[in-house]
């Protein structure tokens, strides 16, 4: 039997957090897995990507314990997103970094690894390394993290931004310099965490779930769709409002863009009034949708789009995306890490938000274009992952 | 049999002097015989715009004609496109031009403080109609029984029908209307682009909503036009690779001219202080906005490689008001010892100041990087004057007996206007409105396989 621990604990009385362990004595455990992301609150690539991995770690230690630290409010503020407060929001990733969660007080007595998600739970990782100081520790990075947030924060606090991002920079220096092994998403991430690491980053590309379609949608009469699915994050709301600008003035009649995700709540206040030249509805928002919702939508759709703006890593929405086999119109940025894929039937990169409005209007106003087969099963995160485990087993085995 | 119907509706609402494009569907509705029809995008009813004192002076010199038809058919009022307040804003901006046209023969300071309060309202109103109020068609949708119903009860148009439209088509949502039509009568559309600058070059463009509703505009052209009509080549080659992209069966292209041409009664009429600065040397006129895509800022290249070549040239004389980024210019020529004596900068002139300056400059220079036309360099040649241009598709087209210079290439210029003799041209290429009338009438016609005068 398992006791539900869970603890909020008040910082800078600012952000609460809260998060939950199966048990204070865990004598079984020998993985331990923690994710920065709440339990609660809408689904992410960030959150998903931890998930899987959580699987990974499953596969090899039935008895892994994952801890999610995750902010309480969470759910609430991402519902009430506002560009002006993101930088608040980055700053609570550093909150975190400093925040003493007193993991150490539990007790894990055979535990032989840590694998931790983003930085900002460094500290705690490190207060479990004197504890258990034989344990293995794993990052699993997401992006260089610095470099996302220079972007950010270059662009909403200017000078502030410096201090930040190289107080970030030389977390992630620290980390890669003390771990065992450094878990990156593309080859770029691995070429940068290379020059601080002993061993050779291990490159797990972010990757899909393969979803079944009830019913084939590819004969079915269906009006000229354009998805755009995504969390509420700064590239994302950004990317939609550089790329999709104005969609009431330039998209076609009878077509529409359907935003799925937190980015449908973020950018509800800047579409949500349009109506077209015809006077109808041209942007509709879902911000909460079941997997088979979603798997209908991504069937219908006349085209994916993967407007982001900047960022690093890889997108996992690019994965599901190549997968789905539906046309795609992406920036540059959102095939960061799926180059292979730059030349598969219906991949349009563009560049500018010219060139990228030219092209979703001519997939909606085009014949609609049958699903495509672009060879994607490398896509699917047992394939992405696999050289997870592979590395776990090692460091397990000695 | 199959009526021919042209949408006046950018002349009939429009409240300052027909130039550009509405100069083109001004002249060719006064010299081609057609059904008229207006869609009523403004947000003024038909009795509104017979006594608005400016609107209605127009209607009756340049659309007499066509007013009196519109009401024997009825106008085809197809739009409440701002709400209540935007409109009422509006209003009282074409009250106060009203007033302005009337009180033109007073002091030049009343005349100026009048300007700046309707400026003053027309910036309010464009501010507050583009940020707070976007266009709500759907209010109109729930209120008019023209869009809501199918068919349309209140179209004059039957099956053939030939449907000419050539105004400022994206500002009415004449083709959205047009589209609704077409899904229950068998009309032909003849369009027609102007250029494709926003689309081939939108960094000349200061405004991307703009861009985007020009796109939007463009793609439905595409989709919806029996025949396009363009003036150079280089345009239609713009259009098929647009249709290219948008994977559209290009319509069919016919390059018809566009006239040239001023009212034969006007007298020009010198610009007050402007000969003690010319001195005598002559000097060479430039005609546009101070825009990027005008490329001034090669004028100013031009003068301080003179200087630093202790070379001598003609004075500048520019006409165009002050446009979207050249800020730092505008400071530079109104600041600036040198280019201050060596550039008069006229920010408005009256069409009688224009001939004079056309009729007694030496040459006209047009460094343009984009052109979809070029009138003033047209003008020029109307006048017999020697034309310097950039060295882009449209002006090879439409003006070769010009001398054509890069536009990135101050030196080139330097040279050509001072070692060059600005002898005046013996012919002019750019026919009147009356040859263009004739022309764009008769290549639909032909299209069509039927006879238009």
């Amino acid at each position: 039997m398992t006791n539900q621990k869970s603890k909020a604990i008040k910082f800078l009385d600012t952000t609460s957090y809260d998060f939950s362990v199966k048990s204070e004595n865990s004598p079984l455990c020998q993985i331990l897995h923690l994710i920065p992301y709440s339990p609660n609150g809408p689904t992410h690539g960030g959150k998903i990507r931890a998930n899987e991995i959580s699987r990974v770690l499953a596969r090899v230690d039935p008895n892994v314990e994952v801890i999610s630290f995750g902010d309480a409010d969470y759910k609430e503020r991402a519902i009430q997103i506002d560009l002006l407060a993101i930088p608040r929001s980055l700053i609570g990733d550093l909150e975190m970094l400093q925040k003493d969660f007193e993991l150490s007080s539990l007790e894990f007595p055979n535990l032989k690894m840590i694998v931790f998600e983003h930085p900002w739970l460094w500290y705690e990782v490190k207060s479990l390394k004197r504890k258990y100081p034989n344990v293995k520790i794993i990052y699993s990075s997401h992006n260089v993290e610095y470099q996302l947030k220079d972007e950010i924060l270059l662009k909403y606090l200017g000078q502030r931004a410096n201090s930040i991002s190289e107080a970030i920079k030389s977390i992630e220096i620290e980390i890669s310099n003390n771990v065992d092994r450094v878990i990156v998403v593309s080859q770029q991430d691995k070429d940068w965490y290379s020059q601080f690491t002993r061993l050779d980053p291990v490159l797990a590309k972010n990757g899909t779930r393969q979803r079944t379609s009830i019913l084939n949608r590819d004969n079915r009469p269906i009006g000229s769709n354009a998805l755009v699915i995504g969390s509420a994050h700064p590239p994302n709301i950004e990317g939609c409002l550089k790329f999709l600008s104005d969609p009431d003035l330039w998209l076609p009649n009878d077509a529409k863009i359907i935003v799925v995700g937190s980015l449908a709540t973020a950018l509800s206040p800047y579409w949500g009034h349009l109506r077209n030249r015809w006077g109808a509805t041209c942007v509709e928002f879902i911000p909460d949708i079941d997997d088979l919702g979603l798997k209908e939508l991504i069937d219908d759709s006349s085209v994916i789009l993967l407007p982001i703006a900047y960022g690093g890593g890889t997108n996992l929405k690019t994965a599901e995306a190549l997968v789905s086999g539906r046309p795609i119109v992406a920036s540059p940025q959102a095939f960061r890490g799926f180059e292979e894929y730059l030349q598969s039937p219906y991949v349009n990169i563009a560049e500018t938000n010219l060139d990228f409005k030219l092209k979703v209007t001519t997939r909606l106003i085009g014949k609609r274009i049958p699903s495509v087969d672009r060879n994607t099963s490398k896509l699917y995160w047992d394939s992405t992952l696999s050289s997870i485990e592979v590395a776990i087993q090692e460091l397990i085995n000695g | 049999m199959a009526r021919f119907w042209m949408n006046t509706t950018s002349s009939s609402i429009w409240h300052g002097t027909p130039v550009g494009i509405i100069r083109v569907e001004k002249e060719l509705s006064l010299r081609i015989k057609h059904e008229p029809f207006v869609v009523d995008g403004s947000g003024f009813k038909r009795d509104e715009l017979r006594s608005t004192p400016i609107l209605a002076g127009q209607i009756n010199t340049a659309n007499k004609d066509s007013f009196q038809r519109n009401k024997a058919h009825g106008f085809l009022v197809a739009a409440r496109m701002y709400p209540r307040r935007a409109r009422l804003v509006k209003g009282i901006g074409y009250l106060i031009s009203s007033l302005y046209g009337i009180n033109s023969g007073l002091d030049k300071t009343l005349d100026k403080s009048v300007g700046q309060i309707y400026l003053l309202i027309k910036n309010l109103y464009l501010r507050f109609s583009s940020s707070k109020k976007r266009l709500d068609i759907k209010k109109y949708v729930g209120t008019s029984n023209y869009l809501a119903r199918t068919p349309p009860v209140n179209s004059p148009f039957s099956d053939g029908d030939i449907i000419f439209t050539c105004g400022l088509d994206w500002d009415n949502a004449i083709l959205e209307k047009i589209s609704i039509l077409k899904k229950e009568i068998d009309l032909n559309l003849v369009t027609v682009i102007y250029d494709l600058i926003p689309i081939s070059n939108p960094e000349y463009i200061q405004n991307t909503r703009h861009v985007n509703r020009l796109l939007g505009h463009f793609t439905l052209l595409a989709q919806l036009s029996t025949l396009v009509l363009v003036n150079t080549e280089a345009t239609a080659a713009e259009f098929r690779k647009l249709c290219v992209q948008l994977d559209l069966v290009t319509p069919e292209i016919r390059i018809v001219p566009w006239g040239v041409g001023f009212d034969s009664s006007l007298e020009p009429k010198e610009v007050p202080g402007i000969l003690p600065k010319i001195k005598n040397n002559g000097f060479l006129l430039a005609v546009g906005t101070l825009e990027i895509r005008k490329n001034y800022q090669i004028f100013v290249n031009i003068i301080k490689l003179a200087q630093e070549k202790n070379q001598a040239i003609p004075h500048f004389v520019f006409v165009g008001t002050p446009g979207w980024g050249t800020h730092e210019l505008q400071i530079q020529i109104e600041n600036e010892e040198l280019l201050q004596k060596s550039i008069t900068w006229l920010k408005s002139a009256t069409d009688e100041q224009l001939i004079w300056l056309y009729q007694n400059c030496d040459a006209l220079l047009s460094p343009s990087f984009g052109e979809g036309f070029g009138l003033p360099v047209a003008e020029a040649q109307f006048f017999g004057k020697k034309t310097y241009i950039s060295d882009i598709p449209v002006y090879r087209e439409l003006f070769p007996d010009s001398t054509f210079i890069s536009p990135n290439d101050p030196a080139a210029w330097l040279l050509a206007i001072t070692k060059e003799s600005h002898s005046n041209l013996s012919s002019r290429s750019i026919p009147d409105w009356n040859t263009a009338s004739k022309i764009v009438a008769q290549t639909i016609g032909d299209f069509f396989g039927t006879e238009m005068k």
